[in-house]
């Protein structure tokens, strides 16, 4: 191997790591506050990039027919909750949980044969995908929030299950990609390095420190700290934990659809790609702890510098390495929660 | 029920069962059952690793997998008979099992179950990244089982492979629950702690029924491979894994026999949306999935903690045979030593959580044949010296020797070894087991029988041995007419002298009891008095954390006061009493005083 | 007290864990501006009073707060009618500063100058927080939590506080500071309910007492007069001694 082809898996490993990076983020902060896995992160990135795509093209992107279904049955189970149940009750919750996404069908239908340029094109996706976050939490994570991790994460599978299927019916079994958002490139170290790559990783650095400066600098992000730190405490401040958890879900689906619409160009995206995806972020926040950002975020560029490197040498296993790689991880972090706990 | 009249029920169902494929019923019946079949042999693995063991694992298609493509490969490519490899497979899996199960078993939580997903998936890939295994092809032209000329082949003949497998599963995991290894894996599930306190290595039973669990499902995957005669990656995804989870969760509402309802449930389910959903859109494929994730989601919001609580709690097995209480075997006591003689002594031991101090610097010895109380108020550090002393927690300096044997530093397990056994303060009792059986796993260090023996029913005598004790214990305290009833049926006080008969089921040389007296009647403990003045008269040493004053007065020879982790008085109950510092600790000291 | 003229009235208050009942037909009233002390030994049942009166516990009974039948609503509405808990654990936001969780116990109010408004008045009252405005609070000492525990209550102004064991590890000094403060609360109109373990201390500042045992009011009455009645110390130390 030479320099240049060495640098250009750098260069790759650098672009896929910033996206698992993102990804990492979402699963901690969602963990940290709900105690929910999100094991259907990748299905949302993956949701996102094939809507963009559809936008780009001047197609009606099918995910509407998702969130539709989604929040139609979230605002039906949100309706049966109320008690008493009276008409006027019952159109109040369709109005404020139907309202928006409503709305943003018929923007979609709309805009799409536009053909708008990416950046509207992007703003439109986040619009449409950020809503599914908080009407997923709703509808299958409310009514259990106080349960174990184990429960949690046995609907979060479920919830990945239903997604993924649903994603076959929504968006059908082709492959698809998108031309780059920037075209050209800027020569760095004798290599050529296109705009693409660049955007990726600044898009992603500006989401990293917009999440740092929101759960440290605002209100609603201390709140969601607080909530994390000790629910009870927030819940006796006034902050409901059911807020919390929808403001998380509603963050996770932002940083999602972002990675969602970086990726759309970099390959070929199909219905199921995102399984493969989520679960190396889940990778890298795993060897976090699930509470630990700093070490999640290298551990996100060290996959995806291993894939990179591994897809050269050995491409065939190079899944089996990375997921061999939680072991380690794993062992790690119980044995640190082993010597801090002793052994009652 | 009675027993016999059970056994004779189950007789009746396999006969039926077994004569289903020579009555006139539709082959595709059949052909569903040999799938529950199939599904059931993983699933009965699963309910107990899951629902009693408490290990929550997302990937024993993975093991189903190891053993088809053991058998696929050996017999393509080796031309050897699928007899020989079924003992192959399931050595093959279950030493991949152990290797496994070592480094996922001590994670312990969620992170264990997130260790399956870890493992499962690369599995899942490595099956269809190896050459040798076909890549996503898979095996193909796998034979058929044969007894002399006769090949397996059909469903019906193949049926009578599959549900003899499955009976024997169930009795073997029967016996295997109802024995001494049993009654620990039994605990495991929320009472570890409890476990561990009756001398009970956790991990390594973990182990036994992770490995258990993975040999049950590595016989589905040989009936598998010579059933299907095809063998692709696709059959042991995570999917598929999520899938017999499915079926533990939906049918774990029972009986071991819950996983067969579990298995049939889903296998009938997947059968009957492939053939709606097929008819009703032009793409095959993915919708069944998303019945089942949603059937999943939904099952969670309707018992979400509930369901493993409720296998639990109904989880009834035969009752274990008893034997008279005048002819039980007697097993004769440890000797007790001298009275007055020092029997634990407590040196200096210092211990902090975080910042704080919570026990600091104490010293005290509990004589040989006393009963020595341990009071303050709250906060003081009681819990936490108790825990210290039974080895749930390390001190950071000082030491806590027993009849000469240092404990501090050591497990819980060590402790119950060397003879002391304690209570917890709030009463844990196994609820899915009898009050015999909960008094019986406190003997567990006396029998030796494995998991093996257990399952082949060849610890008749060591059970036998171990219910004499047992009874005789509840004897002790005149439980014996409460014997055989549910523990999660006993009233608070009951509980508490259940305990107390668990610990003196480990023949201990030092009982330490964690406030006894929490949540009593009046004439409750007035009872609980009674009999712990009684075993002191037999000779037995008596540690016990308290905070009902009125109860310790007239019962202990003498008291150990702590205040903010210090000892601030020692001596008789009397002269505690008066003592003004105690008073200070207890009553407060007027401000501006 | 006529439950008329109280501001929180409590009748037959009930909590059971499993076969436990923990609180058993507890009833009590709290005027307003006035301070009410649950004492009695441990075990009593006392934080389970106060945690199902915040709703943190599911229980049995009837709550009153100025008129209004709250039985039926849930913690966070609770919270939002101005019913305010000091947990035993204290609950706070370790990883995050004073001023931070200071800042949060004004989440309720949606007025930026409220909430600026409610730090200074904190810092007037415990200037010690002042100094440690920018300190984790995780690393604050014992008293330094409790008072920190108490400002975040206090953000926005409760109408009724409940204290659960405010003394709870805290060198004899700092609880007389600790003390004084809570006497003080009184003198702005709040309504406390103080559970204590420093029985003599608590009775000391508060109106009026309640002493439970097993989950039951054993005896009621003024908080003063009963500072010096004997039989406090049986209820604590046990009764005669009878020979082993």
């Amino acid at each position: 191997m030479d320099l240049t082809i060495f640098l250009a898996l750098l260069q790759d490993g650098l672009v896929y790591g910033s996206i698992y990076a993102i990804l990492a983020m979402a699963i901690i902060l969602v963990f940290s506050v709900t105690r929910i896995v999100l094991f259907f992160g990748g299905e949302l990135i993956v949701f996102s990039s094939l809507t963009m795509t559809a936008l780009l093209s001047g197609s009606t992107p099918r995910i509407l027919l998702l969130l539709g279904a989604i929040c139609v049955l979230t605002a039906v189970h949100s309706v049966f909750r109320i008690r008493p149940l009276t008409v006027r009750g019952a159109l109040v919750i369709l109005a404020r949980e139907l309202g928006y996404p409503a709305a943003i069908c018929v923007a979609g239908v709309v805009l799409a044969p536009l053909r708008m340029g990416p950046l509207a094109c992007a703003l439109l996706t986040l619009a449409i995908v950020i809503p599914l976050g908080p009407a997923i939490y709703r509808l299958a994570f409310r009514p259990i929030a106080q349960s174990s991790v184990l429960t949690l994460m046995m609907a979060a599978m479920g919830a990945h299950l239903v997604l993924t299927g649903a994603g076959l019916y929504v968006f059908g079994s082709d492959g698809v990609r998108t031309p780059a958002y920037l075209s050209g490139g800027v020569n760095l170290f004798g290599q050529a390095v296109p705009w693409q790559s660049i955007l990726v990783v600044v898009v992603s650095l500006a989401i990293l420190v917009g999440l740092w400066f929101f759960s440290t600098r605002t209100r609603q992000g201390k709140a969601l700290r607080a909530s994390a730190m000790n629910p009870r405490g927030a819940r006796l401040m006034g902050i409901s934990t059911d807020a919390s958890g929808q403001a998380a879900f509603a963050l996770a689906a932002a940083i999602c659809a972002a990675a969602g619409i970086l990726l759309a160009p970099l390959s070929t995206i199909y219905y199921d790609s995102g399984f493969i995806i989520g679960l190396k972020g889940f990778v890298a926040a795993i060897f976090g702890g699930l509470a630990y950002y700093p070490t999640a975020l290298v551990v996100s560029i060290f996959v995806g510098l291993t894939e990179g490197f591994a897809s050269f040498w050995a491409s065939t296993f190079k899944e089996v390495i990375v997921f061999t790689l939680i072991l380690p991880a794993l062992f790690w972090i119980s044995a640190r929660a082993l010597h801090s706990e002793e052994h009652a | 029920m009675t027993a016999a009249r059970k056994y004779a029920a189950v007789a009746l169902g396999c006969a039926a069962v077994l004569c289903l494929p020579l009555l006139g019923i539709p082959t595709s019946w059949i052909t569903l059952m040999v799938y529950i079949g199939l599904a059931a042999l993983v699933t009965v693995g699963l309910v107990i690793l899951t629902g009693v063991g408490g290990m929550t694992s997302f990937a024993q298609a993975a093991f189903v997998g190891i053993s088809a493509y053991t058998t696929a490969y050996l017999t393509t490519r080796y031309g050897l008979s699928p007899w020989l490899t079924l003992p192959l497979c399931m050595l093959a899996t279950g030493v991949c099992a152990l290797v496994i199960g070592l480094a996922t078993v001590p994670l312990g939580g969620h992170f264990l179950s997130i260790a399956t997903i870890a493992w499962g998936v690369s599995v899942y890939y490595l099956f269809g990244t190896v050459e040798a295994f076909g890549l996503n092809n898979g095996i193909t032209g796998v034979p058929a089982i044969a007894v002399g000329g006769f090949e397996f082949k059909e469903t019906r003949s193949f049926f009578y492979l599959v549900w003899p497998a499955v009976g024997l599963a169930l009795l073997a995991s029967s016996n295997l629950l109802s024995s001494r290894v049993g009654r620990a894996i039994r605990a495991l599930h929320g009472q570890a702690e409890l476990a561990r306190a009756c001398g009970v290595d956790t991990m390594r039973v973990k182990l036994t029924v992770f490995v258990f669990a993975a040999v049950l499902a590595s016989v589905s995957g040989w009936l598998f491979a010579h059933f299907q005669r095809v063998v692709t990656p696709t059959s042991f995804s995570l999917e598929a894994g999520l899938e017999y989870l499915l079926m533990a969760v939906i049918g774990g509402s029972g009986h071991l026999y819950g996983a067969l309802a579990g298995s049939a449930a889903v296998v009938i389910l997947r059968g009957q949306l492939e053939g709606v959903l097929n008819g009703l859109f032009n793409l095959t494929g993915n919708y069944e999935v998303i019945v089942l994730g949603a059937l999943l989601i939904a099952i969670l919001h309707a018992a979400p903690d509930g369901i493993w609580s409720v296998v639990r709690r109904f989880c009834r097995l035969p009752a274990p045979r008893v034997p008279e209480g005048s002819t039980a075997p007697d097993v004769s006591p440890a000797a007790q030593p001298e009275r007055g003689t020092p029997v634990l002594t407590i040196d200096g031991i210092t211990k902090r959580f975080g910042g704080l101090v919570v026990v600091n610097d104490l010293s005290f010895q509990v004589r040989a044949g006393e009963i020595l109380g341990l009071i303050g108020p709250n906060g003081a550090g009681k819990s936490t010296t108790f825990n210290i002393i039974s080895g749930a927690l390390y001190p950071e300096h000082g030491s806590v020797t027993f009849l000469g044997d240092r404990l501090s530093g050591r497990s819980p397990e060590y402790a119950a070894r060397r003879g002391v056994a304690r209570t917890f303060q709030h009463a844990r009792l196994v609820p899915g087991m009898s009050v015999l059986e909960n008094v019986a796993l406190g003997a567990h260090r006396r029998g030796k029988h494995g998991a093996l023996r257990a399952m082949l029913r060849m610890n008749v005598a060591e059970e036998l041995e171990i219910f004499g004790l047992a009874t005789r214990q509840l004897e002790r305290l005149g439980l014996s007419s409460i014997m055989h009833r549910h523990a999660a049926s006993l009233s608070l006080g009951e509980a508490r002298l259940v305990e107390i008969a668990r610990a003196l089921a480990l023949d201990p040389l030092l009982l330490m009891l964690d406030e006894p007296a929490a949540g009593l009647r009046h004439g409750e403990k007035q009872a609980l008095a009674e009999k712990l003045r009684a075993l002191r008269e037999q000779g037995i040493t008596v540690l016990l954390v308290e905070h009902d004053m009125g109860f310790l007065m007239s019962l202990v020879n003498r008291l150990v006061v702590l205040n903010f982790g210090t000892k601030i008085a020692e001596g008789l109950p009397c002269d505690i009493r008066q003592d003004r510092a105690v008073q200070v600790a207890y009553l407060g000291e007027a401000i501006g005083a | 007290m006529a439950p008329e003229t109280s501001l929180l009235s409590v009748e037959g208050l009930g909590v059971s864990y499993g076969r436990t009942r923990a609180v058993d037909g507890v009833s009590l009233t709290v005027a307003p501006g006035s301070i009410v002390t649950l004492i009695g030994a441990n075990g009593a049942g006392k934080t389970s009073t106060l945690n199902a009166l915040m709703g943190l516990l599911s229980a049995t009974g009837r709550l009153v707060l100025d008129g209004e039948d709250i039985t039926a609503s849930g913690l966070d509405e609770r919270v939002a009618m101005g019913l305010a808990l000091v947990p035993e654990s204290r609950d706070l936001f370790g990883g995050m500063s004073v001023e931070d969780n200071l800042i949060l116990g004004g989440y309720r109010s949606r007025s930026r100058r409220a909430i600026q408004h409610g730090l200074e008045a904190n810092y007037a009252r415990f200037p010690r927080l002042k100094e440690r405005r920018t300190q984790l609070a995780g690393t604050l000492s014992g008293g330094e939590r409790q008072m920190l525990a108490m400002a975040r209550c206090l953000m926005v102004t409760p109408r009724v506080l409940m204290l659960d064991e405010p003394s709870l590890g805290l060198a004899p000094k700092v609880v007389e500071e600790v003390l004084r403060l809570v006497a003080e609360l009184k003198r702005d109109g709040m309504a406390v309910v103080l559970v204590e373990q420093n029985a003599r201390a608590a009775l000391q500042i508060a109106d009026r007492a309640y002493v439970m045992e097993l989950g039951q009011i054993r005896q009621e009455g003024d908080a003063r007069a009963m500072l010096s009645d004997p039989r406090i110390v049986d209820l604590y130390l046990g009764g005669q001694v009878q020979p082993a």
